[in-house]
């Protein structure tokens, strides 16, 4: 009824004078006449109002001459019928009414090495795509970044959009984002931005879907990745990016190497896929890597992440021998910080640590690992036909104060032994939210 | 049995009937230096370990440990031996550190674990040989400010050269692998050398060298940089007459990549030590 109303009431106006640069000033998609992003009362109310208004003298209406017939008239009135509550990818004067194409972007977390394992191909749910600090987390690439299993810096991100072969374009809010086609930056394969936006992305007329890569080159923040049509600024869906700043290493304990899907028997990659999952740059590893030395696989990634892609934050936990090599790793980096860079160790836990001397080291790690800021333990004490004797111990400076947590003392762990220790919710509760508080991403 | 049953096995069963068939047709576990290799699963010493890791109670545990401890007394080298196999295929963190809680309950010392695991680090197993490494750690005593203790192997290895044979070129090999520049000192003194100069040459290059890996450790140089006088000593060492010398260069190229060269890594490729070839080829 309401537009019938209008109807009438635009038969009166209908003498009014063309004008040949009719709603050319207007940047909002076609109907979103108040520029809000959607097309609603609001925009109607606005619409009414500029009915039979000459744009050119009341530049308030501008974006009501949708065909930029100089006109606001019924041929407008019927375009914005057509796009009431809808989206439209064009903007005045070329409105035709045809309904905007919808896209949905989904960021996944980090890659290692050349796939994902020992991490599941994991999508950033999608109501945590735009959280400053849950969303999808990316690592700084820079050059000379050691990269020897093929690039992993690089974020996937697959575009999919409806109706297939949309025009569509991406928009970023920094210029730290580059954004791809070929996974290893393949010449030819980036996208390019003029200012901030691209120009229509290479989606084939048949495709609904369209994998990216995005990059991010230097300086830590945040910076958003937008989809929208190529000649207006109408968001589609929006994904927020943080630079990382710190590394994430878990190290598992002797026979417990990394897989996917993950062992549930394997506490500390549990804890690991939590914290990945959750926005941090996790690292997971068979402590097998780290050398009695410290040295190895795992020491030259967090290497690699402090001195290439300007990480400064560092943070490590294993449990069993995996505690061993903690302390082991930690002690390095701190041996060698001169020819590193800045860094700090953030955070370190034990859960029912031994020394990782060699395979068959079965003592007590009782050391607090050097230079750690903050450092969680969990222990428990068998007898040897219990558990072989293999068992963690109090650690000076620890966490619960003053020297960790004897779980026997409590009710849910009081008859644990080394092999189940890991696996408590409790422990991994712990470790996980004092991560949370004591490790920036 | 048939063929597909036989691939089904998991690799301790295959290694007990391999052991079983031995048996039966007479053939010795241990004859010769060339068969040092294969040392064979004791089929009952297997058993006993697995059903040690898997039992579901302390009282059930003592009892079989009480039977372990029989067959230490009857033949410590075998235990050993037998224990490293078993843990080399443990599919558990509880049968891994078996091995653990067997040395250091039998209270085994690493002359004795050396011993025994030396005539092991030939077989054709990398399982096997990760277990064996991983076993010898322990009594390397190496930490991040502290360098591997290498004299047990100088023992040995200074043992087979006054005897007139060749070191040991796995247990060499890996003391290379371990730490280069420990290694080639414990090779120069085990070696007997007793020339001052050729000791000195030999001391020079292993200074320079690690002169220039702290420089740029400790970021003196840039963390990829190698100092002229590293890569003289490298190419002096790369043609010294030893092939344990030699066998440094491709060694500690491997530890750090910043020092490679690639001429004379294709030099040593065709050295006429297979130990030196073999690691020269492996890095390239």
């Amino acid at each position: 009824m309401r537009y019938l109303c209008i109807t009438m009431m635009l038969i009166g106006f209908s003498a009014l004078s063309p004008r040949a640069d009719g709603g050319a000033g207007c940047p909002f998609q076609c109907a979103d006449v108040d520029g809000d992003g959607s097309i609603n009362d609001a925009d109607f109310a606005l619409f009414a109002s500029c009915l039979g208004e000459d744009p050119q003298s009341a530049p308030q209406c501008d974006c009501s001459d949708m065909d930029g017939n100089g006109q606001i008239d019924l041929a407008d009135f019927a375009l914005f019928t057509l796009l009431f509550q809808n989206v439209s990818d064009e903007s005045p004067p070329g409105c035709t009414g045809a309904l905007g194409s919808t896209a949905n972007l989904t960021a996944y977390r980090p890659q290692h090495g050349n796939g994902y394992a020992p991490f599941p191909r994991t999508p950033v749910p999608d109501n945590l795509e735009t959280d400053p600090w849950l969303g999808p987390g990316i690592r700084i690439n820079q050059p000379g970044d050691d990269d020897p299993q093929g690039e992993d810096d690089l974020i996937e991100l697959v575009l999919d959009v409806s109706p297939p072969g949309a025009a569509l374009a991406l928009h970023r809010s920094s210029n730290a984002l580059r954004v791809w086609t070929s996974r290893t930056k393949t010449p030819g394969s980036e996208i390019a931005f003029t200012g901030d936006k691209t120009s229509t992305l290479p989606i084939g007329p048949g495709d609904s879907s369209l994998t990216l890569w995005v990059e991010w080159t230097t300086g830590f923040g945040t910076a958003a990745l937008t989809v929208e049509p190529p000649t207006t600024s109408v968001v589609k869906d929006e994904i927020l990016f943080h630079a990382f700043e710190s590394i994430v290493v878990a190290l598992g304990g002797e026979n417990q190497p990394t897989s996917v899907p993950v062992d549930p028997n394997h506490g500390t990659f549990l804890v690991g896929i939590a914290m990945y999952n959750v926005g941090f740059d996790v690292h997971m590893f068979d402590e097998d890597v780290v050398g009695s030395d410290g040295s190895g696989e795992a020491y030259n990634t967090v290497v690699d992440a402090i001195a290439n892609r300007q990480v400064d934050k560092v943070a490590i936990f294993g449990y069993s021998h995996g505690g061993g090599s903690t302390y082991d790793m930690a002690d390095r980096l701190d041996i060698n910080r001169a020819g590193i860079g800045v860094f700090s160790i953030l955070y370190t836990s034990y859960v029912d640590a031994v020394g990782n001397n060699s395979d068959v080291d079965t003592s007590m790690e009782l050391r607090r690992p050097p230079s750690t800021g903050y450092h969680l333990n969990h222990y428990q004490h068998g007898s040897f036909f219990e558990d072989l004797s293999l068992d963690g111990g109090p650690v000076p400076n620890s966490n619960p104060p003053p020297t960790g947590l004897d779980i026997e003392t409590t009710p849910w762990g009081a008859t644990s032994t080394h092999f189940e220790v890991d696996d408590f919710i409790e422990v991994r509760s712990l470790m996980e939210s004092t991560i949370e508080s004591n490790v920036t991403r | 049995m048939t063929i597909t049953n036989i691939y089904r096995m998991t690799r301790r069963h295959r290694l007990l009937l391999v052991a079983m068939c031995a048996c039966i047709a007479s053939i010795p576990a241990i004859a010769s230096d060339a068969d040092k290799a294969s040392v064979t699963t004791n089929p009952e010493t297997q058993a006993l370990l697995d059903e040690f890791a898997n039992a579901n109670d302390a009282s059930a545990r003592e009892s079989l440990w009480e039977q372990l401890r029989q067959s230490d007394r009857a033949d410590r080298v075998s235990l050993i031996q037998q224990v490293t196999l078993f843990a080399s295929d443990a599919k558990s963190t509880r049968a891994a550190m078996v091995a653990g809680a067997v040395i250091k309950e039998f209270d085994m010392t690493g002359e004795e674990v050396v011993a025994a695991l030396v005539p092991m680090m030939t077989a054709d197993d990398s399982a096997l040989q990760k277990q064996i490494k991983g076993t010898l750690a322990e009594f390397e005593d190496q930490s991040a400010s502290r360098p591997p203790d290498f004299s047990m192997y100088r023992a040995i290895i200074a043992n087979e050269l006054r005897e007139g044979r060749d070191a040991p070129a796995a247990l060499v090999e890996h003391m290379y692998d371990v730490d280069p520049s420990t290694a080639l000192l414990t090779m120069m003194r085990a070696s007997q050398m007793r020339e001052p100069t050729k000791l000195r040459e030999i001391l020079w290059a292993e200074h320079v060298v690690s002169d220039s890996i702290w420089k740029s450790t400790h970021g003196f140089i840039e963390r990829n940089a190698v100092t002229s006088q590293a890569t003289e000593q490298l190419d002096q060492l790369a043609h010294h007459p030893s092939w344990w010398a030699r066998l440094y260069v491709p060694a500690v190229m491997k530890r750090y990549p910043a020092l490679k060269s690639a001429t004379l890594l294709e030099d040593l490729q065709s050295d006429q030590n297979e130990s030196v070839a073999a690691a020269a080829r492996k890095l390239r």
